[in-house]
């Protein structure tokens, strides 16, 4: 499992920090690849722009996105993946400091996976993206990927 | 036949019979008869119409014979009504003269009776017809609407003083005058209604205006046409009343409702962008303002683990103080959004089992803290019509307050009911359901009810009980939304107990 990656998509450098901690923290030792904002999340899937040539056939095994990010924001980057075939099946966990009820069910009428809402409290943190990584990284069996569909 | 002349008569017999005679002559009412009573006969000069003669200075005597002297008498009329003497009189008097017996005179005066009565009735019936139309002209003259005639020229043939106080045209003024000219009417000189035919009468509440001295006066007129007894037209009736007032009246609510409806939308207009700002804020605290506290509390974590070993007791407290103080701001901005939304989100009416709620509550406040021995006495069957999610919060917020205000307390108790109706509490008031929730936890001093409602107004130190002082803030809100009032009553160590209605 560990040579699966994992896309963060965050554009706030110390959530991407205390993210990856979490998830150490959890013994989840995947690769992260980090996008800093929507453009490039899709760009690494897509294998456009600066991911230029990159094997789309390898997908992630999880995607945890932002939904507040700079050019193209979260719900735009679930619509974009959701409407791709390649993508389509991807699962994405929405992570976000939003509790605002529109948002939540827009990422679920999307076709979101799971809905983290970050808390102030790291501890509490910690333990959701710990739940997380069990549920998305170990317990669920991926859908096949681009290339075998 | 020729009228017949002036009779010179004389009279025989002095009794009332006489005297009725003797005043019908007097009284000139015989139409066609000019009479006049030269002499009276009677044997008894006491009689009634004997005295009444000598006192009009007319001749009298004892004998009858005496009478047949008289110069140019015509006519002796017999009232004594004996036929004997009435015999006597015919076979005696001169040639000349003529001669009326009693049964005669008695027809007479029948006649002449009837003929009293009729020109009686008559002068009934004119006094009637007189009193009747000064009672009318009194009421023309009095009633405060305005009245006028028109002949079939339309010139104006009377003028009451409704119309003069309402025109303040004079009657001299204005009879005689073409109508048109004299009202200055704009729908009249487009075309007067009241003689044409195709137009059903009597004309109701027609509105017009009319020019007087400068002034548009708004008048509300009846107009019929005035008809002879053979149903020929003669003229026209017009009354009317000065609506300018309430015309004006009525402009003037339908300029301010109007003025309202702008301001209505506009209000709304301007609300709704306020809302609107007001949710984006809401949305960018919610996202923007918790991501510095995230790192805050992550990264003292992140040292207090990683660096364990190179912090002392004191250090260790003060990280341990930083990570409290941004997780009770984080707790701080949920609370205010929650707040917030209470206010902005739309109301759903339905019936809520308040009940039901209290229960659900209390188990998963119980199930937050398992060791805590709390007694939860909640009334069954409580329903109340209003917005489900909002009840909720009041009921987390009131049952959640009890709960932590009875932490300190060894036999904790909350109840959840209503006062009954025959005892509706000092705020209660008839027919209306008053929700509580009691506890016998900390309590509060009464001398700071007032601000327990405010949003960060705290009675406790944070220390003794934490929390954010926001949650009875809205609790209220919620309540007021709903259309219902919140107090509370409690006394320092003695608990406190929370009404409200809706």
């Amino acid at each position: 499992m560990h040579n699966k990656v994992i896309l963060l998509v965050e554009d706030n450098p110390d959530d991407e920090a205390l993210t990856i901690r979490a998830l150490k923290k959890n013994n989840i030792m995947n690769k992260v690849v980090v996008a800093r904002d929507g453009a490039e999340a899709l760009d690494y899937l897509f294998g456009t722009g600066a991911h230029e040539g990159r094997d789309t056939s390898m997908m992630p095994q999880v995607i945890l996105l932002d939904l507040k990010l700079p050019k193209v924001d979260g719900l735009q980057v679930l619509r974009s993946l959701r409407g791709d075939e390649r993508t389509k099946l991807l699962p994405v966990v929405v992570l976000t400091s939003s509790k605002e009820e529109r948002d939540l069910i827009e990422s679920y009428s999307l076709g979101a996976n799971s809905y983290i809402r970050k808390p102030v409290d790291f501890t509490q943190f910690t333990e959701a993206i710990g739940q997380l990584g069990l549920y998305w990284l170990v317990l669920n069996e991926s859908p096949p990927s681009g290339r075998e569909l | 036949m020729e009228p017949i002349k002036a009779l010179n008569v004389a009279i025989v017999g002095g009794g009332p019979g006489c005297k009725a005679i003797m005043d019908m002559i007097f009284a000139e009412r015989l139409s066609q008869l000019r009479m006049k009573l030269i002499g009276v006969a009677c044997t008894d000069p006491e009689a009634v119409g004997y005295c009444y003669a000598r006192e009009r200075g007319i001749y009298t005597t004892q004998d009858y014979r005496d009478l047949y002297k008289l110069k140019d008498l015509n006519l002796i009329i017999e009232l004594t009504g004996r036929d004997e003497v009435a015999n006597e009189i015919s076979r005696t008097k001169p040639d000349h003269v003529r001669f009326m017996d009693h049964i005669a005179a008695r027809l007479f005066w029948d006649v002449f009776q009837i003929e009293e009565e009729r020109i009686a009735d008559r002068q009934r019936a004119a006094e009637a017809i007189r009193e009747s139309e000064a009672k009318l002209r009194l009421i023309l003259q009095t009633i405060p609407s305005g009245l006028f005639t028109v002949g079939l020229n339309r010139h104006i043939t009377s003028w009451n003083k409704g119309a003069e106080d309402i025109t303040g045209l004079k009657a001299k003024e204005v009879i005689g005058k073409d109508c048109l000219e004299a009202l200055d009417c704009d729908a009249c000189k487009k075309g007067c209604a009241l003689f044409d035919d195709k137009v059903d009468k009597p004309i109701y509440g027609k509105e017009c205006v009319i020019h007087v001295d400068g002034r548009d006066i708004t008048i509300s007129k009846h107009a019929d046409v005035l008809k002879d007894s053979e149903g020929n037209t003669i003229g026209g009736l017009e009354s009317f009343v000065d609506t300018t007032k309430r015309k004006q009246a009525e402009e003037e609510i339908r300029r301010l409702n109007e003025e309202l409806e702008q301001r209505v939308v506009e209000r709304t207009a301007q609300l709704e962008a306020a809302n609107k700002e007001l949710t984006a804020f809401a949305y960018s605290v919610s996202h923007d303002l918790r991501a510095p506290l995230r790192s805050i509390d992550g990264f003292s974590l992140a040292l207090l683990e990683d660096y364990h070993d190179k912090l002392d007791v004191t250090g260790k407290d003060y990280l341990q103080r930083v990570r409290s103080a941004s997780q009770h701001m984080g707790q701080l901005i949920d609370d205010l959004l929650t707040l917030s939304r209470t206010t902005r989100s739309e109301m759903r009416h339905e019936t809520v089992d308040l009940s039901q709620m209290a229960q659900t509550i209390a188990a998963e406040l119980k199930q937050g803290d398992p060791e805590r021995q709390v007694a939860f006495v909640i009334a069954a069957g409580l329903t109340a019509n209003g917005d489900a999610r909002l009840l909720r919060a009041v009921l987390e917020n009131l049952l959640g307050n009890a709960w932590k205000f009875t932490s300190k307390r060894a036999n904790a108790r909350i109840e959840f009911g209503t006062l009954q109706p025959s005892n509706p509490g000092k705020a209660g008031q008839a027919g209306e359901t008053v929700y509580f929730v009691r506890d016998n936890g900390a309590g509060f001093d009464m001398a700071y009810a007032d601000k327990l409602f405010g949003p960060f107004q705290r009675l406790h130190r944070t220390t003794e009980f934490p929390g954010t002082g926001i949650g009875l803030a809205t609790v209220q809100r919620i309540i007021h939304r709903h259309g219902g009032r919140v107090w509370a009553e409690g006394a320092e160590g003695a608990g406190a107990t929370f009404y409200f209605t809706l």
